[in-house]
């Protein structure tokens, strides 16, 4: 199974460069003050596996990974996570595509992509302090319900089809409806049924003295019936054609009217000519008038124009009569070209009247126009042709003189006559009027109300189809839910019993995680205080909220992993900040004991807590750990390690060989300060009191020293020598300590390698590299001191050989 | 709760149609041959289409579609 085995990490978040992180099967437990680059290395390890950096992405206007997830001061970020599966190492990166990759690092990834393997502080809560609807989205990935779903939506799909199907017959039965109302002259208020549309056509036959039908069976033999009494009126369209023609004829504008209007228009040419030859050229009223003002005005004796000599008077009433001459020769004009006008109008309403005629008389009549009909529509249009100019009276009076009116009348009575005629020969057509409504509403109704009522027949059957796949969804909702809520109960049944775990006889806890009756995505919770029931941020405290949060999370990662084991990872990223000592006791052995078949990594700011994670995973998980402490972090350098094996590592390592020796003694200072503090706590070594924890070296060697040689005669024999070199360079250690200062620059190297060698020998002595820890004192074994498998074991006293 | 519960319970999509066919048994305003084309479905575990129940409606139309 694949598990970490070392994060690289390059400019990402708090981290410049490194140090590299390495993961024990059991996992890594990592300690350091916040702000110290923790969380920056749970956001890399996410980034590569999920794709996503939740505490980032996390979907706020300008915060995403893209924005944020490089350190500040570097241009790139780079993230190299190794895989394992044993014998074989899987790199990953930033870049990584996940086609190019194995079939089982693929579904790791996968897995890792859609669950949960990562509970931080700031999302402890997420799952109780969300709308229920997140909480199923949260829940959502593992709910494993994709064919059921699927039916659910076919079901609904099978919905929407009847739905439309049901739109278009009701959309259709109501135009029926409408046609037929229509044509029985129904009310929109009146309902069409038997009853009403009988009763309709049932007086319309009694209109046309037909027998009334007893029922709408009877409309059949109704119709044949009302077709056998219409057969003489086969022709009525005709007749229809024959009495419209009449109607037009009747409608030709009476001649008398039409010869007035010539009259008219004659009499007012003759006048306007007549008046037009006695004028005397061109007429100026303005300049008649004010030359006529000038005389006036200056009292001239001669005309200013041709100088002859005038007198006002004379002049006057010349003007005045020029004057009248002109006004009754435009009033002539006027009079002339209304009369034209009412001439044109009344010529050509008349032409328009006759070709009407001439048009209809083919169709309706079935005959020719007749010679001297057409004559005259030839000549009324050659007439108004030339005339569409003024012309001369004579031409006027000849043309359209009084003799055109017998021949007009004459050929309108002869038209009209024949038309007549015609239409006479017809049947009753009133008659044929009744019979045709009756016929036409019985056969409306023997169409229309079929076509409706078997419409009406298909709108319930489809109805019925609608209840029925509507009673389907709703059943198969409810079983969704059912199965939803099961799993709901399993998940709060084993988060309770982590509950319990963490606060056994608190009357806490016994969750409930319910799928509402309304709606379908969404998800209540409710939990247990002594005897109240309701939400858990009502009746708890901060640190109860916060077990319940990771409880549920734990056991969600539980149900995971049950489905998916191929992601045994969890990452807990310094949670737990509101719960007390002996509460975190119980969470760290919940956790290493619950979840020995995962990949544990622990972030954590508190000591103390990180104290009891070190022994929950030593007593409660056989694989390893690595045990990690930050001790500080700059924005240039990221995280330094602050932890005894880093020291260890350096010293041993060749950069010791060419270190300065003020280094090699803070480094060895570290590590013994480091080893001092283990080994005290593990041998129940007596230490005088300091507030807070805060011990020197000093209090730490000589209580540690004094209690070798009193309590492990082994011990102490056998690391005497390097004991004794220790206890010797006393000044040393005391004045250098685990500190920089101006002496340890005088240091020489002998001095400096004398004392990282009597440290380093110390460690080989207390320190099993195999189980990973100190040795400590096992009081069930008198008092002997050893590591967990007992890879090294000190007796109280000596053994002899 | 062991293995086996947990196997049997992570796929949903069976427990739900367990629960289906259970309601679909009980239930009463379902015409007996809906209920029973719908049983049939299920006959081999989540029904992969639903063209018997899509067909209910068809021929149903059809045949008023003809009558018509």
């Amino acid at each position: 199974m694949l598990r970490l085995k070392q994060l690289r990490v390059k400019g990402v978040r708090g981290i410049v460069d490194g140090p590299d992180l390495f993961f024990e099967t059991g996992g890594l437990l990592l300690c350091g003050d916040n702000g110290t680059g923790k969380s920056s290395y749970v956001d890399a390890v996410e980034k590569v596996l999920a794709g996503k950096c939740s505490s980032l992405d996390i979907g706020a206007r300008g915060v995403s990974w893209r924005k944020q997830g490089t350190h500040v001061n570097c241009q790139d970020s780079e993230v190299e996570l190794t895989l394992t599966d044993g014998p074989q190492d899987i790199i990953l990166t930033l870049g990584t595509d996940p086609a190019t990759l194995d079939k089982q690092t693929r579904i790791f990834l996968e897995a890792a992509r859609q669950q949960s393997f990562i509970l931080r502080r700031r999302t402890l809560l997420d799952f109780i302090d969300t709308e229920p609807r997140k909480r199923y989205q949260a829940i959502e990935s593992f709910l494993n319900l994709d064919e059921f779903a699927s039916f659910e939506a076919k079901l609904k799909d099978l919905e929407k089809t009847v739905e439309a199907k049901l739109t278009v017959a009701c959309e259709s039965r109501d135009q029926h409806e409408r046609t037929l109302r229509e044509q029985l002259g129904l009310d929109k208020l009146v309902s069409i049924d038997d009853a009403t549309c009988l009763q309709a056509v049932n007086e319309t036959l009694g209109i046309a003295r037909i027998s009334a039908m007893t029922s709408l069976g009877d409309i059949t033999s109704t119709l044949a019936k009302l077709e056998s009494l219409l057969t003489p009126y086969k022709n009525m369209e005709a007749l229809q054609k024959v009495q419209l023609l009449v109607d037009s004829i009747e409608r030709i504008p009476d001649v008398a009217d039409l010869l007035k209007a010539a009259q008219e228009y004659t009499d007012a040419r003759r006048k306007f000519v007549t008046e037009e030859a006695k004028l005397k050229g061109h007429f100026y009223v303005q300049v008649l008038e004010k030359g006529l003002a000038w005389i006036a005005e200056d009292d001239l004796s001669r005309c200013p124009l041709c100088n002859n000599p005038v007198t006002l008077p004379e002049v006057t009433a010349y003007v005045d009569m020029r004057l009248a001459e002109n006004k009754k020769f435009i009033q002539l004009k006027q009079r002339q070209s209304r009369a034209r006008s009412i001439f044109e109008d009344s010529w050509r309403t008349w032409r328009d009247s006759f070709e009407s005629v001439r048009n209809q008389w083919i169709d309706a009549l079935n005959s020719d126009f007749p010679d001297e009909a057409i004559q005259i529509a030839t000549g009324l249009e050659q007439l108004l042709e030339s005339h569409a100019t003024l012309l001369p009276v004579s031409t006027i009076e000849r043309d359209i003189g009084s003799s055109l009116e017998g021949r007009f009348v004459e050929v309108a009575k002869s038209l009209g006559a024949t038309a007549k005629r015609r239409r006479d020969s017809f049947p009753d057509s009133v008659r044929y009027s009744q019979l045709y409504n009756a016929k036409l509403q019985a056969s409306a109704t023997s169409i229309h109300f079929k076509e409706i009522t078997e419409l009406n027949r298909r709108i319930s059957y489809l109805e019925t189809c609608n209840g029925q796949l509507r009673v389907l969804s709703d059943l198969a909702e409810k079983s969704r839910k059912k199965a939803v809520q099961k799993l709901l109960d399993e998940i709060v049944e084993i988060a309770d019993q982590y509950i319990q775990r963490i606060h056994p006889s608190e009357r806490i806890g016994n969750p409930k995680l319910t799928i509402p009756e309304r709606g379908s995505g969404s998800i209540d919770l409710t939990s247990h205080f002594h005897s109240e029931t309701g939400d858990p941020r009502g009746h708890y405290s901060e640190g109860h909220v916060d077990s319940l949060g990771l409880c549920l999370f734990l056991a969600i990662r539980r149900i995971h992993h049950t489905q998916h084991p191929e992601l045994s990872l969890l990452i807990l990223d310094d949670v737990l900040h509101s719960v007390d000592a002996n509460h975190r006791r119980e969470t760290a052995n919940l956790i290493f004991e619950e979840f020995k078949d995962h990949q544990v990594i622990v972030t954590t700011h508190d000591s103390l807590w990180f104290e009891y994670l070190k022994l929950a995973a030593r007593n409660n998980n056989q694989a390893k750990f690595i045990q990690r402490r930050i001790a500080s972090w700059t924005l240039d350098t990221g995280p330094i390690w602050g932890d005894h094996l880093s020291n260890y590592e350096w010293l041993v390592s060749s950069k010791s060989q060419k270190a300065k020796p003020a280094d090699k003694v803070i480094k060895a200072g570290l590590l013994l300060e480091e080893m001092l503090q283990n080994l005290c706590n593990n041998l129940w070594v007596s230490v005088p009191f300091r507030i807070r924890g805060d011990y020197t070296i000093d209090p730490l060697w000589t209580s540690f020293y004094a209690t070798i040689r009193k309590k492990n005669k082994e011990f102490s024999a056998k690391a005497e020598s390097c004991l004794k070199e220790i206890d010797d360079l006393r000044n040393l250690r005391n004045w250098v300590g685990a500190h920089w200062n101006e002496w340890a620059q005088t240091l020489t190297n002998s001095e400096a390698g004398a004392f990282a060698k009597a440290v380093l020998e110390l460690r080989e002595y207390a320190y099993c590299e195999d189980c990973r820890q100190f040795v400590r004192r096992i009081p069930e074994l008198d008092g002997v001191w050893s590591c967990k498998r007992e890879c090294k074991r000190y007796s109280r006293r000596q053994r002899t050989v | 709760m062991s293995e086996q519960e947990f196997e049997d319970l992570s796929n949903l999509n069976v427990v739900a149609a367990n629960e289906f066919k259970h309601a679909l048994a009980g239930n009463t305003a379902l015409l007996p041959e809906w209920k029973q084309i719908t049983t049939q479905l299920f006959e081999n575990g989540i029904p992969q289409d639903l063209d018997a129940l899509s067909k209910l409606i068809t021929e149903e139309s059809n045949a008023e579609t003809e009558a018509t």
